[in-house]
């Protein structure tokens, strides 16, 4: 699909276009969103505001940033206002210490199926670089233009978000020397 | 909270790399999801259609208060005349049905008699034609609301003194403050 011709499609106010939107773009917002909120429903929910809200804002979406980055920062804010509303602030430090340690390690696919949980427990600011970093594989200069924030405010959002992922998950048996940390 | 070195933090940003790329993406999206899509820009256009309305509302009320104020302060003159024109037209028709006698006493005594003034004096100059009226006060006759006593002052002037090459009118009052020359 070609981005340019979508996006003056999408400007000319084509129906048929705003659809290909969605459904071009919805899976993968949609894994992203399940993975930061850890419930499909709400996953839906976000992602089903984030195009209703793009919808309006089109006109103000620039031609240079990837037509999926304008998006994800908006769905990245749906979810920021999602927490705000539902006052989900979460003490790193008092979480990762009450969390307690499984006896048995679990499988890949268990850690898989866990990590939603462990994403879930940062701050809406730290799960979503983790959530652009390492699932969507965006560049440190690409995360701070979708959340427009500096380079160096991203660097220190996924040191702390790791620092606090790797506490979390050794104390849930999810990493491989866990016994020994 | 313990600070582990670098290369232990990327080595685990490695694994959540590898884990993550298994997560899932949906083939499809979910049943009925574009339907809600629709439906949630359906309501908030709605919203914004409502949210115009309530501006618009606001504004017009806003406007027609202040356009309600600004005829108020327009107005308010018109309202409570100080000088009616009727009565102006009154003085004007009364002086120009009023004969002055040609001799300079005689004018003196009409000019008198119509401003009404109690105490003033009035000198007339032949040499230079110059009229010197001082009143401690305004003219009683002349006084209203609109301090229109000037111009009146002046068309009896021109009434009484026409032939007259310059006149002068001094005005004082009572505390001594010169009000206006004329000329």
């Amino acid at each position: 699909m070609n981005e340019k011709e979508l996006v003056s499609r999408l400007r000319a106010k084509e129906e048929q276009a705003f659809e290909e939107l969605v459904q071009s773009y919805g899976p993968r917002l949609l894994r992203g969103a399940r993975l930061l909120t850890g419930q499909s429903q709400l996953a839906e929910v976000l992602v089903s505001d984030a195009f209703a809200e793009a919808f309006f804002a089109l006109p103000r979406y620039r031609a240079e940033a990837p037509l999926f980055n304008w998006l994800y920062g908006i769905m990245l804010n749906q979810f920021r206002y999602h927490c705000r509303k539902h006052k989900h602030f979460i003490n790193l430090e008092s979480v990762a210490d009450s969390l307690e340690a499984k006896e048995t390690p679990v499988d890949d696919s268990d850690m898989l199926k866990r990590l939603p949980d462990c994403i879930g427990k940062l701050s809406p600011e730290h799960s979503s670089v983790i959530v652009l970093k390492y699932l969507e594989g965006k560049t440190t200069e690409e995360i701070a233009d979708i959340l427009a924030i500096p380079s160096g405010t991203v660097k220190s959002r996924v040191h702390n978000a790791l620092e606090f992922l790797r506490k979390t998950m050794n104390q849930m048996n999810l990493l491989p020397n866990s016994a020994t940390d | 909270m313990e600070h582990k070195p670098t290369d232990e933090l990327e080595q685990l940003g490695e694994q959540l790399r590898s884990k993550l790329f298994g997560y899932p993406v949906l083939e499809s999206l979910p049943a009925g999801f574009m339907e809600g899509v629709r439906q949630k820009i359906r309501i908030r256009q709605r919203q914004r259609l409502h949210r115009w309305a309530v501006l618009a509302s606001a504004a017009v009320i806003l406007l027609g208060i202040g356009l309600s104020r600004h005829l108020m302060v327009k107005n308010a003159p018109e309202a409570i005349p100080p000088q009616p024109q009727a009565q102006i037209n009154e003085f004007d028709a009364n002086l120009a049905r009023m004969s002055v006698p040609p001799d300079t006493d005689g004018k003196i005594k009409v000019f008198s008699q119509i401003i009404g003034a109690q105490n003033f004096t009035l000198s007339f100059n032949r040499t230079k034609d110059e009229l010197t009226f001082v009143a401690s006060d305004k003219p009683a006759k002349l006084i209203d609301k609109n301090n229109h006593w000037e111009a009146k002052l002046q068309k009896v002037l021109d009434k009484c003194f026409l032939d007259a090459k310059e006149l002068t009118c001094i005005v004082v009052d009572g505390r001594g403050k010169n009000w206006s020359i004329l000329e």
